[in-house]
């Protein structure tokens, strides 16, 4: 399956190609928070910190 | 480190995959990203459904992503209905066929319009489902059928809520 990335435009012969290029759009692999915080940014960091806070929580609550 | 996120989008025959996706502008076109106002939808007709995922591509060294939420905020225009396969009940993993504009099958329960008390959308085909390594989310499918009487064009918010245990 072909995946794009749709930030730099670049396509891959798969996901696995997709997941290791250095975007040029940001200069960091999609694997890299720096990446996502770049195209956001820096909301992706806060949104990642409230996402591990709820997980968290519910772990706490289950104990 | 914290694990990396992103939303996906799938279309045409060949199941292109868009990743990374800007937006969810909905249609009359099975394209990523598309432009509303190029694309608008003929009033009683229905958009292209949108085949999306969640994909974590890397842990960071969390030890798992789960608790997946998918609701809209905001009202539509008109009488239109947005329809989903997300359910918080009764749930069952959908396979992707290429979208249609005609009323969707796949997508038959109304679009949630605040946060779920429970995961929508499944991991692995179970809503209790998880990602301990790099991987995708089952597909969400939605669908905005608009009637005769709708005036084109609204905006509203698509959000798409994870839980992240370190």
């Amino acid at each position: 399956m072909k995946v794009r990335c749709n930030p730099c435009g670049k396509v891959f012969k798969d996901n696995e190609a997709y997941l290791n290029h250095v975007c040029a759009k940001t200069g960091f692999k999609p694997t890299q928070a720096e990446h996502f915080d770049a195209l956001s940014g820096g909301r992706f960091s806060l949104q990642s910190k409230a996402a591990l806070a709820r997980g968290e929580a519910r772990k706490k609550g289950k104990k | 480190m914290a694990a990396t996120v992103q939303i996906n989008e799938y279309n045409d025959v060949g199941e292109v995959k868009e990743a990374n996706i800007t937006n969810s502008n909905m249609g009359d076109v099975d394209d990523p990203n598309l432009d509303p106002v190029a694309n608008p939808v003929i009033p009683g007709e229905n958009t292209y459904e949108k085949y999306q995922t969640l994909e974590v591509t890397a842990m960071g060294g969390s030890s798992a992503i789960d608790n997946l939420k998918i609701w809209r905020t905001g009202a539509l225009g008109g009488s239109a209905v947005h329809m989903t396969n997300a359910r918080i009940a009764d749930y069952a993993e959908k396979s992707y066929v290429q979208p249609i504009k005609t009323d969707s099958t796949q997508a038959d329960q109304a679009m949630p319009t605040s946060e779920p008390v429970s995961a929508d959308l499944g991991i692995g085909g179970a809503l209790a489902g998880s990602l301990i390594a790099a991987g995708e989310s089952d597909l969400l499918i939605h669908q905005i059928q608009t009637d005769a009487g709708d005036v084109a064009g609204s905006t509203s918010t698509m959000n798409y809520q994870y839980d992240e245990t370190a």
